[in-house]
């Protein structure tokens, strides 16, 4: 009866030993691990850029149409887009705020665009780098994109009155999206013609079609190259009753 | 130890262990999920404000003629300031500049940033990790921006300390949970346990009781598991232990019987032929006196020879292994009749053979004494006229003994082939009968594999009958 007894409590202490040392156990691991990844440094390589010398042309990049129709379905889908530096080949900052304002230049000098865009005096000027491809575990060593084509520089030129945002493509260098809104009554699409700015933004890219485009007022697109791709250009009004906002992109119709 | 203390203990050590190393699985990774997603989200901050950095510095650089690069930085990151571009003053991130030689150009810090940029190598990488800045962890990254040749350093940090308290909630509910559950465990251990080993604990009783003499004892068999059968065999070894017992009882009261027959068979004679001998030995008698006590003792004489004789033959047939042979059965018959002749026609009993010819396998010598035994009974028994017919029954062969003798009781039958059992004592003692005949015969038909049948009518006769299968050799020609 006695060793009964002494048995009971050893069992008993056991299991007292068994359930709060797998309690503590299961604490001092988690808390290593919580060490662990609080002393952790990770790095993630990236290809830096010098500076590009003034003058000194790129190599120019491009793309075929069934690539563009692509990359264009990848922007316009719900993927997360990253920060990152520029990979090989890509475009630096400078190269893509210069890409932006030789691009918004050339449009308002030849009266695509109003001039009076230039005139505004843009108090910021951003250029951000976003890659849509997946990311995989964070830190991650040398990644570079799996496709460079595949990242944007959207550049914004921005003051009180009027913001403009460009879609670079980060390879090629060409502007693909354009976005520009005005809340000014000086700065207006009010005299613009749709369908001039979607001749001049076709003749930019080299596009032709023989294809019938659909024309209305404020709206006009046409497709190019067997459907694959086409340009949308359409301006809306604001609460002043001008056309205060002007959108036109390279898109994908396939 | 206890069959229940080990489902106990066991249960107890892969509940705590399953628990414990899922909670540590599910609380490790979705931790590390969070600290990789908050520190992406860091990577983005710092990129974001590297980016706004550099877009001002080209910005600069365009419009005024500063080159140097701290200066461009310092009125860049204050402008933003004032625009609140970075979410520099609401406390969550923090921001810092600095050249090359550690000197701090801005920053948003608290305080003194206690770590050397020598440390870690930024050229064309980015450095991340975690660090307390006041009690709060944050996710420091580290890289450089170059401009013009120029380059400094940019360190950012992105509170994360929500993650960590998250990861602490979890913790504490973790333990909640797991004493909780082991509590629970505990309860439905000690009920299962008790449950399961409840029918073993009944069988054990059960044992106990079989042990004590009560053979009559059983299980309720409850159940189709392991249990369930273990509680049939259980049953099925009870049964076969009290059936053993009562024939090891029956057994023992037979040798009993027999011994104490036997005792008295031999403790008969004795007292008469030392009674008679002690007469002859002490008085002086006649010759007529003498005579007859003679005779008493060799009556007595020759019964206990009868007795040792049928004894040594039943104590033969108890110990050998009998080789049976085929035989025919008609030629066997006419030499036991051939036998019998004299004594029958002494006593004047009319004797009838119809035997048809066959083939059986038997004993020759000990199917003649069974026969002879069966025949002298008949004589015995005071008959007139006896019958031994053999006959052909379906694929047995068939022989009986009927006679008109004085017949035997229904309550007689089935103690007549017990040893030394005597329907009529002085009758059979007359005739020097031990009463072992009968128990031989039964024997030597039980060797045959046979058992013998008595069909009697008191007063009127007795059939005797055995049947044994017929042989290849068929009816013989």
């Amino acid at each position: 009866m006695f060793k009964q007894r002494i048995l009971a409590t050893v069992v008993a202490l056991f299991s007292l030993f068994i359930v709060f040392g797998g309690w503590f156990l299961t604490n001092e691991l988690l808390d290593r691990q919580h060490v662990k990844l609080m002393n952790k440094v990770n790095s993630i390589d990236f290809n830096e850029k010098l500076d590009v010398e003034p003058g000194a042309g790129r190599t120019k990049t491009s793309l075929s149409t069934k690539e563009i129709a692509n990359i264009l379905k990848v922007w316009t889908s719900d993927r997360i887009r990253h920060y990152h530096e520029p990979y090989e080949g890509q475009l630096t900052m400078e190269e893509a705020i210069n890409a932006a304002n030789s691009w918004l230049s050339y449009f308002c000098k030849n009266d695509i665009l109003p001039k009076e865009i230039l005139e505004s005096d843009f108090t910021q000027t951003n250029a951000f780098l976003y890659d849509t491809n997946p990311v995989s575990q964070v830190p991650a060593m040398i990644t570079p994109a799996p496709d460079p084509a595949y990242s944007f520089w959207s550049v914004n030129l921005i003051n009180r009155e009027v913001s403009v945002q460009l879609m670079i493509n980060a390879l090629t260098g060409e502007i693909w999206m354009v976005d520009i809104s005005s809340s000014s009554l000086e700065v207006n699409f009010d005299n613009i013609k749709v369908w001039d700015v979607l001749e001049q933004y076709e003749k930019y890219f080299g596009l032709f079609s023989s294809d019938e485009p659909k024309r209305e007022e404020a709206y006009a697109s046409k497709s190019y190259e067997n459907n694959q791709i086409g340009i949308t250009v359409y301006k809306k009004a604001g609460e002043s009753g001008h056309y205060g906002t002007i959108h036109f992109s390279l898109t994908s119709t396939h | 130890m206890k069959l229940f203390v080990k489902i106990f203990l066991f249960s107890m050590i892969v509940l705590s262990a399953a628990l414990s190393l899922s909670g540590y699985l599910l609380i490790m990774s979705s931790y590390k999920n969070a600290v990789v997603q908050e520190t992406q989200r860091a990577m983005d901050q710092y990129q974001f404000i590297k980016f706004l950095i550099q877009s001002d510095i080209i910005n600069q650089q365009d419009e005024t003629d500063k080159n140097n690069l701290s200066d461009l930085i310092s009125a860049s990151l204050s402008n933003m300031e004032n625009q609140n571009l970075t979410g520099l003053s609401n406390g969550i991130n923090y921001v810092s500049v600095f050249s090359k030689g550690q000197k701090s150009i801005y920053s948003t810090f608290p305080s003194d940033l206690d770590f050397k940029i020598s440390d870690y190598d930024v050229n064309q990488k980015i450095i991340n990790k975690i660090e307390q800045i006041q009690g709060r962890a944050y996710v420091e990254v580290l890289g450089k921006i170059t401009q013009s040749g120029q380059a400094v350093y940019l360190l950012t940090a992105t509170d994360i300390q929500s993650v960590i308290d998250q990861k602490e909630g979890m913790v504490r509910n973790f333990g909640t949970i797991y004493f909780i559950t082991i509590g629970i465990g505990i309860v439905l251990v000690i009920i299962f346990s008790t449950l399961l080993t409840r029918p073993l604990r009944k069988m054990s009783a059960a044992a106990g009781r079989i042990a004590d003499g009560n053979y009559s004892e059983r299980l309720r068999v409850l159940s189709n598991d392991e249990i369930g059968e273990l509680s049939k065999m259980f049953n099925m070894m009870a049964e076969t232990i009290e059936e053993r017992i009562f024939e090891l009882s029956n057994a023992a009261k037979q040798k009993e019987d027999f011994v104490s027959n036997f005792a008295h068979e031999l403790k008969t004679p004795l007292t008469s032929v030392i009674g008679y001998a002690d007469m002859i030995y002490q008085k002086p008698l006649s010759r007529e006196d003498t005579k007859n006590a003679a005779a008493y003792i060799l009556d007595e004489g020759l019964r206990l020879e009868a007795l040792s004789i049928k004894l040594m033959d039943l104590i033969v047939l108890n110990r050998q292994d009998f080789v049976l042979e085929e035989l025919p059965a008609d030629e066997l018959m006419q030499s036991i009749a051939g036998t019998l002749k004299p004594l029958l026609s002494n006593e004047k009993i009319k004797f009838k053979m119809e035997v048809v010819k066959a083939y059986i396998k038997v004993d020759y010598d000990l199917f003649k004494t069974l026969l002879l035994n069966l025949i002298d009974n008949a004589v015995k028994a005071g008959s007139t006229e006896i019958s031994l017919i053999g006959e052909i029954m379906q694929k047995n062969y068939r022989v009986s003994i009927s006679d008109n003798g004085c017949g035997i009781s229904a309550d007689e039958i089935e103690r007549i082939t017990e040893a030394f059992y005597m329907v009529d004592k002085s009758r059979a003692r007359k005739q020097h009968g031990a009463g072992l005949g009968l128990s031989l015969a039964s024997k030597v038909a039980e060797i045959h594999g046979t058992r013998l049948e008595f069909i009697s009518t008191p007063g009127k006769g007795t059939v005797v009958s055995l049947s044994l299968p017929l042989e290849g050799g068929g009816v013989s020609v």
